[in-house]
C-alpha cells in the first residue's frame, strides 16, 4: 500500500492562500482570511500563518502551513473513545461523524492544533487529505491549486514519485514528539 | 528552526471544571463515609454521604453530556463497534457509571424507608458494596488526572503529578464537605449525632490539615517543574503565576482554597474540643472556602492549558 503524504516547500511558497481557498471551496467551508497575526488561535482545515524570523534587517518571512499532519502515531486516534477518529489504509486520519460524540478530546490531544470545532457539525473537524479526491486518483485540492507547486502530494515510499524525491530534503515538524507526521516541510533557504 | 505558537485551549472550560470538581468530590465522599461504617457502623454519615455523592456524580455526568458537541451520540460510548478501550475517556466513563451504580446500591440500605418496604441487606453485603463503591470513588477522582495526562497537545497536563493533585484535592473537598454541608444537616436530622459530632469533626479536620499542607506542596512542585520544563508547560505555569490567571490562582486556589482554611483549622477549630455554634460556623466557612478553591483549581488547570504548536 502506498504511504501517502505531503511535502510542503516553504522555499517556493509565496503565501498566496490559493490552497486555503481551494480547500474551503472543495470542502464547502467558509473562505477564510489569511491570518497574519500569530496571536490569533487558528481555525479551519488549513491555514497559512505568516511568521517573521530573525531580527531586522536580517529577517525572513515564513509561510507556515497550519494543517493536519496525518500522523502515523496519531494522538487524536489514540484518545478517541468511540473510535470515531481513525486512520485509513491510505494514511489519512479521518472522523466518522456517526460515531463522534463531540467530546473534543482529540482537539486537546493534537500537538499541532490541527483540529477545531466546526459549529455546523457540532464536533471536531480537520483536513481529510481530500480523501474523496485521492481515492479517485486526484490530488488534494490544496496541492492541485498551488501556483508554485509548493504542495506536493504523493507516495512517500515510491522512489519515482515527486513527493519521495522532495521528502529527501524535507523534515517533519517536531519529530521529537513521536507522532510520525506524514507532512514534510522544506525550510526556506533564505 | 522551531519557532513555537502558543494556542490557549478553549475547548474544556467551566463545564468540564465543574465535572472534574463534582466527580472528585463525590468520589472521595464515599470512602470517608465508608470509613465510619467500617470503624463504628455509623449509618448517618453513610446515608448523607451516599446521597450527596450520588447526586454529585449524577449532576457531574449531566455536565459531561451537556459539554458534548453531539450529545445525541453519547450512547456510542457503549455501543460503538470501534469502541477504544485504551482511551482514558472510555475507561473513565465505565468507572463513573459503575461508581454511580455502586454508590446507589451502598446508600439504599441506609434509607429510612428501605426497611419499611421490607428490603434487607446483611452488614457483610453493605460492607462489600461500600468497599467497591469506595475504590471506584477514588478511581473517579484519579482518572481525570490520567484523562488530562493523555492529551498530548497540552504539555502542562502531561505529568504524573496531576492524578496525585486531583486525588489530594478531592480528598480535602470531601473532608470539608462534611463540615460545610453534611454536619449541619446531620445535627438537624439526628439529635443523637451531637454526641459524636465533635469527635468526627476533629478527626476529619486533623486529617484535612495534613492533606491541605500536602496539596500546597504538590502545587508548588507542579508549578516549579512546569516552569523549568517544556515551552508549553512554562507558558502555562507563567499564566498561573504571573499571567492572566494569576488573580484566580493566587486568590482563589492558594488563599481562599488553602491558606485561609489552614489558618482557620490550625488556629481555631482544631483547638476547640466541643461543638459550640461558633466552631460549627467557622468550620462550615472553611469548608465552603475549600470547596470553592477546589473548583477554581480545576478551572485554572484546564484554562492554563496551551498547545505549543511547532512552526518551522
Amino acid at each position: 500500500m502506498a504511504r501517502y503524504g505531503f511535502v510542503i516547500n516553504l522555499d517556493t511558497c509565496i503565501g498566496c492562500g490559493a490552497c486555503v481557498a481551494a480547500c474551503s471551496e472543495e470542502n464547502s467551508l467558509v473562505l477564510q482570511q489569511l491570518k497574519e497575526d500569530a496571536e490569533v488561535p487558528l481555525g479551519g482545515r488549513r491555514d497559512i500563518l505568516v511568521i517573521e524570523k530573525g531580527k531586522f534587517p536580517s529577517t525572513v518571512r515564513i509561510n507556515h502551513h497550519h494543517t493536519c499532519m496525518h500522523c502515523d502515531n496519531a494522538p487524536c486516534v489514540h484518545v478517541c473513545p468511540t473510535g470515531a477518529s481513525y486512520k485509513t489504509e491510505e494514511g489519512a486520519v479521518l472522523i466518522d461523524y456517526d460515531l463522534c460524540i463531540g467530546c473534543k478530546y482529540c482537539i486537546v490531544a493534537c500537538p499541532y492544533n490541527a483540529r477545531y470545532v466546526n459549529e455546523a457539525l457540532g464536533g471536531p473537524d480537520k483536513c481529510t487529505m481530500c480523501y474523496h479526491r485521492i481515492t479517485k486518483g486526484l490530488e488534494p485540492a490544496c496541492a492541485s491549486s498551488c501556483p508554485t507547486d509548493s504542495i506536493v502530494f504523493g507516495d512517500l515510499d515510491d522512489p519515482n514519485s515527486e513527493a519521495y524525491k522532495l521528502s529527501l530534503e524535507a523534515v517533519p515538524l517536531a519529530p521529537e514528539i513521536g507522532t510520525k507526521p506524514r507532512v514534510y516541510v522544506i525550510p526556506p533557504r533564505r | 528552526m522551531s519557532e513555537i505558537l502558543f494556542v490557549r485551549q478553549e475547548w474544556w472550560e467551566t463545564i468540564i471544571a465543574g465535572y472534574l470538581f463534582l466527580g472528585g468530590l463525590a468520589g472521595a465522599i464515599v470512602p470517608v463515609a465508608y470509613y465510619y461504617w467500617i470503624k463504628e457502623k455509623n449509618k448517618m454519615l453513610s446515608l448523607v454521604g451516599g446521597i450527596s455523592a450520588f447526586i454529585g456524580i449524577v449532576v457531574g455526568i449531566f455536565l459531561l453530556i451537556l459539554d458534548l458537541g453531539i450529545p445525541s451520540h453519547a450512547i456510542e460510548m457503549f455501543i460503538s463497534p470501534r469502541l477504544n478501550l485504551g482511551s482514558w475517556m472510555t475507561i473513565g466513563t465505565y468507572i463513573i457509571v459503575l461508581f454511580t451504580i455502586f454508590t446507589g446500591l451502598y446508600t439504599i440500605p441506609f434509607l429510612p424507608w428501605f426497611k419499611i418496604i421490607g428490603g434487607k441487606f446483611t452488614r457483610k453485603q453493605i460492607t462489600i458494596l461500600g468497599g467497591i463503591a469506595s475504590i471506584l470513588g477514588l478511581a473517579t477522582a484519579a482518572y481525570t488526572g490520567f484523562l488530562l495526562g493523555a492529551a498530548k497537545g497540552i504539555q502542562f497536563w502531561n505529568t504524573p503529578i496531576l492524578p496525585i493533585l486531583f486525588v489530594a484535592s478531592a480528598t480535602s473537598s470531601a473532608l470539608c464537605f462534611y463540615c460545610a454541608v453534611a454536619a449541619p444537616i446531620l445535627l438537624k436530622l439526628y439529635p443523637q449525632f451531637k454526641d459524636i459530632a465533635a469527635r468526627v469533626r476533629l478527626q476529619l479536620q486533623r486529617f484535612d490539615l495534613y492533606v491541605m499542607l500536602g496539596e500546597l506542596f504538590i502545587i508548588f512542585v507542579y508549578l516549579n517543574i512546569a516552569l523549568w520544563g517544556l515551552p508549553g508547560t512554562r507558558e502555562s505555569a507563567l499564566l498561573l503565576i504571573s499571567g492572566s490567571l494569576a488573580p484566580l490562582f493566587w486568590i482563589g486556589v492558594v488563599l481562599i482554597g488553602l491558606v485561609i482554611p489552614i489558618i482557620i483549622l490550625w488556629g481555631y477549630t482544631l483547638r476547640i474540643k466541643d461543638e459550640r455554634q461558633e466552631v460549627i460556623i467557622a468550620s462550615a466557612i472553611a469548608g465552603w472556602m475549600v470547596l470553592i478553591g477546589a473548583f477554581i483549581l480545576r478551572y485554572v488547570i484546564l484554562t492554563a492549558g496551551v498547545i505549543a504548536v511547532p512552526l518551522i
